[in-house]
């Protein structure tokens, strides 16, 4: 009861100092400067006696019983720039009402650093921070695909146009080459699988920080190599309930494609010049037309006069404008023991294939209750539901996928025939594929729940915390293919279509507890010390089943499958998983700081896996890192532009264990089925000395933050090893196994930050504000081990290249006089020999060593404009559809017009070879991908509360219009340049966004 | 104060270790940790059962068919098996390298069963007898997938080539390549072995049986041309099965009689795996056609091969089954292979008789009218022998194997060849791609791997 007696004297020594102070009073109210809105919870603080109070909810402030004399005024709040002012308060008191500017710079006073929150002055790592409000809004359902262009070194690409699809994201580069790349995602505290944000709604998040460094990442051990991205969600703040509905509407289109196919006439003509296909068969310059029967004549003349007659636009039967619609209604407040913010979301996008669509809906509960002066208890929950449908074949180079079908089906063929049906057939492109996606089905429901609850106990320096965290996701697939559709009836068992169903879940626990020790010693010395214990367990199970033989009058449901018996081939097929993994931890982080001018972190963390045998189970990763606040010196007083400048260094280990499997280390047996029995069959060779891949990460940086906060910046260079690469070593074929998953080899990222942002204008009434962000990422390949390069088709893995090189024969043109397409051999010589021995790794990498993003948002008024654009640049991509589209041996399919330039005698200059002579992957197919994007524009205006006048409570209103994808620069000639692979190949591509949305405050 | 501390000190503590260590020792659950793998007889039949899934249905009829005169190229075919029928295979070729790993993947899997067996000798009379047999299959497999080896990678006519390592037990190592005859005299130890285990009424189809044996033996024999063997247990083979007749030939084939099939890889359902050489089943789109020289030596009204085999232009020999396209069971050895082995050993010893009779047994149970050929001479009888097993084993896994021991140069008709490139005319009986190149990764994995003449 110590504790007690000390509070007892505290109050006893106190008590008696205010009976000596005057009655002056320092009181105000605190607004918002651009919306004029009053500012509740902001603090004010005296320096000279450290007093100091909040304001209540209509911002006004108040601290009584003031000595008279000039004190220091520190009024700070989160999102704000703090005001530092010199005030005299006579016996009379003062009133004095400030003025807030929301902190345009987005370097929030204290960052969400992982685990822990670490003042801004106190950071030693390269972490930065997206700010919400450059994100919001954006009607995408997937948050991850939102960070493009937000943060130097964070490339993220869609890879996908289909509502809700994952992006792929990489922090710096990629690290490994068999293992995984993704960055751990953590939302508040609880780890997430990267797969699926579309069921997670991006608009209740508070903090966005991307951990890059060793010092910022080494906290999370052997998960921290791809890089760290942390998120928290709003919590409500005391006060007054806010109630905030926000609604958009908008369409998606398709954009234009940067090549041209052949309409009926042009392919038609191309097929006589071929010599094949219906143009030829039925021309009349085909010499059996000269000795066919003049009834046979007038069949092939009436042919080719229907087939004249005929010029399907096949992408306009495909592809169709989306709509997107979206409602989210929240509310927040709380009193001084608990606060509250919840909220829903329902968001609706359809895709720009027919058959594409996500719907979804959220619910969001954050609670927080202070039980008592020691005591808080907490609950962040957040549940979502999503309904997917999906086209058929995506990304396939597949005629069923509409995106392929919509460009390769002749325009000559017809959608319907004349009773009407769908005109499948042998040999139809366009026709079967519509048919596909018009009756049969391919969607996924997801109901996915993350979800923490917390306590956290303080006790004088010391703070002690427990929590346990769920993500738990679980998916249901249902693929159906009807029996009536051309492909149902070509399903091998039974021809009469097929229902698949799959069900899937994942659920994660993390279990933490964790202490915490904070000091200040003789007010110089911050010390705080944070350790913890951590247990994840994740376990996987999903189960399968595919049933034959439909029921014409129940399909898309189980009961119409035909029970299967020993003869009709129709025994429906079940599957199944289950599998598991822990990771236990125990870690320390210890900062401390000198005078907020020198910064010293330190980790250390040692992580147990199941993934690994005894004899590599454990790994303990560390890091060093601090900071030297050079603005908070001395010497610089006089450099009065310098707001602060501040250099930051760091080194340390962090591991990555992802993409290898469970069970990798150890040799195990599964089955096969032989003559409708169980077999015995090894299936994996294991190894016991299996580990983690590990980073060596150097970073040194500096901020800059100039001008009044004019103009601020960072930049960042940084040295990367990862060492212990997941290799696949390949085995004597006679160990009746192919390779072994091995430790072996190593590869370097090396580059540069650059991140600048300022207020290029600054007046009361209107703000213009640009940002800009910078990266450059050098990847090299330094060792692989037992081998120095790895062909992977068109690419290669190879020693002193970087990840993602392309690797084809190049190309040299097509000789005038022999229509032969002509290559360079090794030693470059022209051949008209293509060999794929000539093969050369001289065409760059899929890989954008440059990328970046940027924005210049406009503040007048009550009108504000956000735009956003992102490049990569650098790099180059594989435009496989040109083999499709520009190969004489595929005239059943549609071409590009560029085949009208097609090689026919000699002297003709042309880039396409005689038709008697094979089309060949080479350099021809590789192209130029940089891209610059016109992201995102967001125009609003806000519409001030007391227009309303008390109506409806409405405390303000914002309405706005915004594009997404506005426009594209780039000379790829494939959909689209911004992927994640290194290869074009009929992928759904991104949308145009257009929506018009109100955001009310009441 | 204190109190409290040590109370969340404790419960700190408490906490940490409730995950301990042991929580990280999780143990697969679809899979099976290999010390638990095989335990009990029952496990030891599963392993048999695996050894046989492992072996690919196609490898050997991929090879035999591609590299043949037996197909013609298809306006539709847009890539595939091109390599391989263009006769451009190198050693980085799929197909290659698939009948190479696939091969010692089996045997390493029969290997695994066979050290099992070691530690799991079986309680019961029954039980010992079980294992008994079950080793002398594995044995039989172990022989059966290095003649395939043989037969793909080794040069028949040079004593002094190299063979392929020869696998008795699993190991992850990097072995060299043995002198033929050290191979042969492997090869011919696990015959005679399995020959000794294999009990008499044991007679499965789909497992090796003794009857298999003793064709794997005749067939060893024809290839490395020792005619006395090879007619005494082509006999001992013939003595036991019955050649099906011309009504029941195409019951054979969709498998609703076992018939005359010696050993036959089971395939019940479309996961087991589909015979999509021809023809891709799911579209339909055509890859090659039966060759025209081929179904023109044919008697198309009296022969019911030509029924059995061909449908028009497309092969059939495969697509029997009611509604499962391309599915049926792969038959690797029937007895009238043995009436063909045979004849030729008997046509190889000038006993011409013997040898017409041979072909006239065969032809009586193929034709509806029957029809007899008589020999005079070695070439001549050789040559009907030769022409009649191509047109009895036609897409069976023999064609391409039958030019190269016999040493015929592969002679297509341009019929065949529209669309295909230059080098798919043929190739001389002393073209070096008669023996199959290493594959490369294998070169690439194991230093002490030589590679065959002509792929370097």
């Amino acid at each position: 009861m110590s504790y007690l007696r000390t509070l007892v004297l505290m109050l006893v020594v106190f008590v008696p100092a205010t009976l000596f102070a005057q009655n002056a009073e320092f009181k105000g109210n605190i607004t918002d400067r651009q919306t004029g809105e009053p500012l509740p919870g902001v603090n004010i603080l005296l320096l000279e006696n450290a007093r100091g109070a909040a304001t209540d909810l209509d911002g006004n402030y108040s601290l009584k019983d003031l000595l008279t004399g000039t004190y220091t005024a520190r009024i700070s709040y989160i999102g704000y720039l703090t005001i530092t002012e010199t005030v005299t308060i006579t016996s009379s008191g003062l009133t004095k009402n400030f003025r807030l500017d929301s902190d345009v710079s987005g370097l929030e006073e204290v960052i969400v650093t992982g685990y822990t929150e670490q003042g801004r002055n106190q950071i030693t790592g390269a972490v930065s921070v997206v700010q919400p409000k450059n994100i919001e809004l954006v009607p995408v359902a997937s948050f991850d695909q939102v960070l493009q262009g937000q943060s130097p070194g964070l490339y993220v690409t869609s890879g996908s146009g289909q509502p809700g699809s994952a992006a792929t994201v990489r922090i710096r580069g990629q690290a490994s080459i068999n293992g995984g790349n993704d960055p751990l995602y953590i939302i508040d505290g609880v780890p997430i699988s990267s797969q699926d944000f579309a069921t997670l709604n991006a608009n209740d998040f508070q903090t966005i920080s991307v951990l890059k460094d060793a010092s910022s990442t080494a906290e999370y051990g052997s998960r921290g190599t791809n890089g760290v991205i942390v998120i928290t969600t709003k919590k409500g703040r005391s006060g007054k309930t806010q109630i905030n509905y926000q609604s958009q509407f908008g369409i998606s289109t398709i954009g234009k494609p940067r090549f041209e196919m052949m309409d009926t006439q042009q392919k038609l003509a191309f097929e006589e010049t071929r010599r094949s296909g219906p143009g030829w068969t039925n021309s009349p310059n085909n010499p059996s037309y000269a000795s066919a029967s003049p009834e046979e004549r007038a069949n092939r003349d009436a042919n080719l006069a229907e087939l004249r007659g005929i010029d399907t636009d096949w992408t306009d039967v495909f592809f169709r404008d989306g709509t997107t619609m979206s409602h989210e209604l929240n509310f927040s407040g709380g009193n001084e023991k608990t606060r509250y913010y919840v909220s829903t979301n329902i968001f609706g996008q359809e895709g720009i294939s027919e058959r594409s669509s996500l719907d979804r809906y959220t619910l969001r509960v954050n609670l927080d209750y202070q039980a008592n002066d020691n005591l808080e208890v907490g609950v962040n929950m957040q549940t979502g539901y999503s309904e997917s449908s999906f086209i058929e074949s995506e990304g396939g180079v597949s005629l069923a996928n509409p995106f392929a079908a919509a460009y390769l089906a002749n325009p000559y063929e017809r959608l319907f025939n004349e009773d009407g049906t769908v005109a499948v057939g042998a040999n139809r492109t366009g026709a079967n594929a519509f048919d596909r996606l018009d009756k049969d089905l391919n969607a996924r429901n997801e109901i996915k729940t993350v979800g923490k609850i917390y306590a956290d106990y303080t006790l004088s320096d010391f703070q002690f915390g427990a929590s346990i965290g769920i993500d738990y996701n679980r998916r249901d697939g249902n693929r159906f293919i009807s029996p009536t559709s051309f492909a149902g009836t070509n399903v091998a068992n039974g021809n009469a279509g097929l229902l698949a169903r799959n069900t899937s879940m994942t659920a994660r626990i993390t279990s933490l507890v964790n202490a915490r020790w904070q000091k200040t010693f003789n007010d110089v010395h911050d010390v705080s010390v944070f350790a913890a214990n951590e247990f994840i367990t994740t376990r996987q199970d999903g189960f399968n089943y595919t049933g034959y033989g439909i029921n014409v009058k129940l399909p898309n449901t189980p009961a119409g499958i035909t029970p299967g018996t020993p003869d009709n081939n129709q025994i429906p097929v079940v599957g199944g998983f289950i599998t598991e993994n822990a990771l236990w931890s125990q870690f320390a982080i210890l900062n401390y700081s000198y005078e907020q001018k020198y910064n010293l972190k330190l980790n250390i963390r040692r992580d147990g896996s199941s993934r690994f045998g005894t004899e590599n189970q454990f790994a303990v990763l560390w890091a060093v890192g601090s900071s030297w606040i050079i603005s908070e010196e001395d010497f610089m007083a006089d450099f009065d532009f310098v707001n602060r400048l501040a250099a930051r260094i760091s080194y340390g280990t962090t591991g990555n264990q992802a993409g290898i499997g469970n069970f990798q280390w150890r040799p195990t047996y599964g089955t096969l089925s032989y003559d409708g029995r169980q077999g015995l069959v090894p299936v994996g060779v294991g190894n016991p000395a299996l580990q983690w891949e590990t980073a060596k990460k150097f970073n040194v940086g500096v901020d800059f933050d100039l001008f009044d906060n004019r103009l601020f910046g960072r930049v960042d260079y940084y040295n990367e090893l990862t060492e212990n690469l997941f290799i696949n070593q390949q085995l004597s074929r006679t160990a009746g196994f192919n390779s072994l998953e091995i430790n072996a080899g190593s590869m370097r990222n090396e580059g540069i930050e650059f991140e600048l942002g300022g207020d290029l204008v600054r007046t009361r009434k209107l703000t213009v504000s640009a940002r800009l962000n910078v990266a450059n990422n050098i990847n090299t390949i330094e060792d692989l081990g037992q081998v120095s390069e790895f062909e992977q088709g068109t690419s290669i893995i190879r020693e002193g290249l970087s990840i993602g090189s392309h690797f084809a024969v190049p190309w040299a043109g097509v000789d005038p006089a022999t229509g032969r397409a002509l290559y360079r051999d090794l030693e470059g010589n022209v051949t008209d020999q293509f060999s794929n021995n000539n093969q050369q790794a001289i065409f760059g990498t899929s890989l954008p060593p440059w990328t970046g993003g940027g924005g210049l948002d406009i503040v007048f008024g009550n009108l504000s404009i956000r735009s956003q654009f992102n490049f990569a640049a650098d790099y180059s991509r594989f435009n496989n559809q040109t083999f499709f589209q520009e190969n004489p041996n595929f005239t059943q399919f549609n071409q590009n017009v560029i085949m009208n330039t097609m090689w026919t005698q000699p002297g003709d200059i042309t880039e396409v070879q005689s038709a008697n002579v094979g089309r060949e992957f080479s350099s021809k197919d590789i192209e130029d991908a940089s891209f610059i994007r016109f992201r995102n524009l967001l125009v609003s205006y806000n519409i001030p509360g007391r227009v309303f006048d008390g109506l409806a409570n409405i405390r303000g209103m914002r309405v706005f219009a915004q594009g997404q994808n506005l426009y594209t620069w780039t000379r790829f000639t494939g959909f689209d340049p911004e992927d994640n692979n290194n290869i074009a190949q009929f992928e759904y591509p991104l949308p145009r966004i257009f929506t018009f949305g109100i955001d009310i405050n009441f | 104060m204190n109190k409290l501390f040590k109370y969340l000190t404790l419960g700190l503590v408490l906490m940490g270790f409730m995950a301990c260590e042991s929580q990280l020792d999780i143990a697969p659950f679809d899979i099976i940790d290999e010390q638990a793998a095989f335990e009990t007889v029952e496990d030891l039949e599963s392993g048999t059962l695996g050894v046989y899934g492992s072996i690919s249905i196609t490898a050997i009829l991929d090879l035999n068919t591609k590299l043949s005169d037996n197909i013609g190229l298809a306006e539709t075919n847009t890539g595939q098996g091109r390599q391989m029928f263009d006769l451009q295979f190198v050693t980085g070729t799929g197909e290659i390298g698939t009948l190479w790993a696939d091969s010692y993947q089996v045997i390493d899997r029969a290997n695994r069963v066979l050290a099992a067996i070691e530690r799991i000798p079986g309680e019961t009379a029954a039980e010992q007898a079980l294992v008994q047999r079950i080793k002398g299959e594995m044995i039989a497999m172990r022989a059966w997938q290095h003649f395939d080896l043989y037969r793909n990678f080794v040069d028949f006519d040079d004593a002094n080539a190299l063979a392929a390592p020869y696998m008795v037990r699993s190991a992850i190592s990097s072995p060299a390549r043995i002198p033929k005859a050290d191979f042969l005299d492997l090869l011919n130890a696990d015959i005679t072995e399995a020959e000794s285990l294999l009990p008499a009424d044991f007679t499965s189809q789909s497992n090796m049986t003794l009857t298999a044996v003793q064709g794997l033996k005749a067939r060893v024999a024809l290839y490395t041309k020792d005619w006395a063997t090879a007619i005494d247990y082509a006999t001992r083979v013939i003595n036991k099965v019955p050649i099906t007749n011309a009504d029941n030939f195409l019951s054979l084939w969709n498998d609703s009689v076992e018939g005359e099939v010696i050993f036959r890889l089971k395939s019940l359902t479309v996961a087991d795996g589909t015979i999509q050489i021809w023809e891709r089943s799911t579209n339909v789109d055509v890859f090659f056609n039966a060759g025209f020289d081929l179904r023109e030596q044919y008697d198309q009204t009296n022969d019911v091969r030509f029924q059995a085999y061909f449908d028009g232009i497309l092969v059939k020999k495969y697509n029997w089954r009611e509604g499962e396209k391309n599915l049926a069971d792969t038959k690797l050895m029937r007895v009238s292979e043995m009436y063909l082995l045979r004849a030729e050993a008997y046509a190889q010893t000038a006993d011409f008789t013997n040898a017409a009779a041979d072909i006239n047994a065969l032809l009586a149970n193929r034709l509806i009218v029957p029809e007899t050929v008589a020999f005079t001479n070695q070439q001549q009888a050789l040559e009907a022998i030769a022409l009649e097993r191509r047109k009895e084993l036609v897409y069976e896994g023999h064609r391409y194997y039958d030019l190269k021991r016999t040493n015929q140069p592969l002679v297509r008709d341009s019929r065949d060849l529209q669309g295909a490139a230059a080098s798919a005319i043929g190739m001389d009986a002393d073209n070096f791609r008669f023996l199959l190149p290493i594959p490369q990764a294998e070169i690439f994995a194991n230093e002490n791997m030589t590679q065959n003449p002509g792929y370097n």
